[in-house]
């Protein structure tokens, strides 16, 4: 990705964020006291927009965040072999937690 | 008149090395100025070098930190900034050569080739009709090439091949105002991992600059005109 694409999307996942962050934080942790039980969580997440909406949310949050670090870590002076490892490492850990939150979701 | 102490970093390659704070008193007036102070230890210790010329804020040679910000050395009132010790040290992010003066050279290698006119549009005069010899009212570019933006920039402290705020800025103004300069050229240079998207919007060198290029907001002008190219009409001044 070229380093301008990149900004893009890390602006538009931000963007996204303020929504979906919003909305996440809301319903889980504050309307109506949150949501304390382990039924109450499944009863939550067993609505189908909700899944859509928590799915996209693991997804941007996933990727902002590990794209962020990387602009971080790409500020050290790496080497070029050194700022590929970076990005596939993150890239590893990203479909890891990707893949581990999607797979929760079918145990429930 | 009060007495202020001023501890000075001292640091000379194979003779004071490891570098050391030296500590002077000096009686102030309320309007001696970092520099003065400099110049008066001087005449007992002529070892003691940093660098300067204008007086008057132009010359943007006498960079330097004073109590840990960047600043302009020579209109910098010792009375302004209201401590009774004052630390005096070198600007950060530049190879140092000796006591308060450090090498340019990593600025102007980042700076010259974005080829910045040093002559802008007056925005000053704009009712006025110039002269017919004249054509149009030009001006000097706020850019000081002083550097206290590089030393206050995170990014080109953790990063030396990051083009930094100076040349991203300077390559922000040929935008602007191209004066004969090809702007595809200049847009490619800053295009790059290293050069404009590098930055983290800290916009701490817009906080030291001593003449208002605002290099942070420029570095946002050129992300805009590279995503949309359609900022041109939009850029200040
Ligand atoms: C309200 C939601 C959010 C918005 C609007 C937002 C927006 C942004 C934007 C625009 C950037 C780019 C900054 C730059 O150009 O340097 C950024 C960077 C970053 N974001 Fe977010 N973000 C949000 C939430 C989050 C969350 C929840 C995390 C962590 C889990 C996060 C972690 C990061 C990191 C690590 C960076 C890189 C920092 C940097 O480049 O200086 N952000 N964010
Ligand atoms: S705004 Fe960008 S260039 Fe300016 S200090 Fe922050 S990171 Fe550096
Ligand atoms: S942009 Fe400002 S701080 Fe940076 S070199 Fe130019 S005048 Fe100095
Ligand atoms: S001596 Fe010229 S800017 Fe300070």
């Amino acid at each position: 990705m070229r380093p301008k694409t990149q900004w893009l999307w890390q602006a538009f996942s931000g963007l996204l964020l303020v929504f979906l962050l919003a909305l996440h934080l809301t319903v889980n942790h504050f309307a109506a006291g949150g949501l304390l039980t382990y039924e109450d969580i499944v009863a939550y997440l067993a609505q189908p927009w909700v899944r859509v909406l928590e799915t996209l949310f693991l997804l941007t949050v996933t990727y902002h965040a590990l794209a962020g670090v990387r602009g971080i870590l790409l500020d050290l002076n790496l080497t070029t072999a050194a700022a590929r490892r970076v990005t596939l490492g993150l890239t590893v850990l990203g479909v890891l937690i990707c893949a581990y939150g999607l797979w929760l979701f079918t145990t429930l | 008149m009060a007495e202020v102490t001023f501890k000075i970093y001292r640091y000379k390659p194979g003779a004071i090395d490891p570098p050391r704070y030296d500590t002077y008193r000096v009686s102030i007036e309320p309007h001696t100025t970092v520099l003065d102070v400099l110049e008066h230890l001087r005449l007992d210790d002529p070892t003691l070098t940093y660098r300067h010329s204008c007086h008057h804020g132009s010359c943007g040679t006498c960079g330097m930190l004073v109590n840990g910000k960047e600043v302009l050395a020579c209109v910098t009132r010792v009375a302004d900034l209201k401590t009774d010790t004052v630390v005096i040290e070198p600007l950060r992010h530049q190879p140092l050569i000796s006591d308060l003066v450090v090498d340019m050279t990593p600025f102007f290698e980042k700076y010259e080739p974005v080829g910045m006119p040093y002559i802008r549009e007056s925005e000053y005069l704009p009712h006025s009709q110039p002269p017919e010899e004249v054509g149009a009212y030009t001006r000097f570019e706020n850019c000081l090439e002083c550097g206290l933006c590089l030393s206050a920039c995170p990014v080109v402290g953790s990063d030396p091949d990051y083009l930094g705020p100076a040349a991203l800025a300077a390559a922000a103004r040929v935008v602007q105002e191209p004066r004969g300069q090809d702007v595809p050229t200049v847009l490619a240079m800053v295009d790059t991992e290293e050069g404009c998207w590098r930055c983290h919007a800290a916009m701490e060198c817009s906080e030291v600059c001593p003449n208002d290029v605002d290099p942070g907001g420029l570095i946002m002008f050129l992300r805009r005109e590279l995503l949309t190219g359609t900022s041109r009409s939009g850029g200040k001044r």
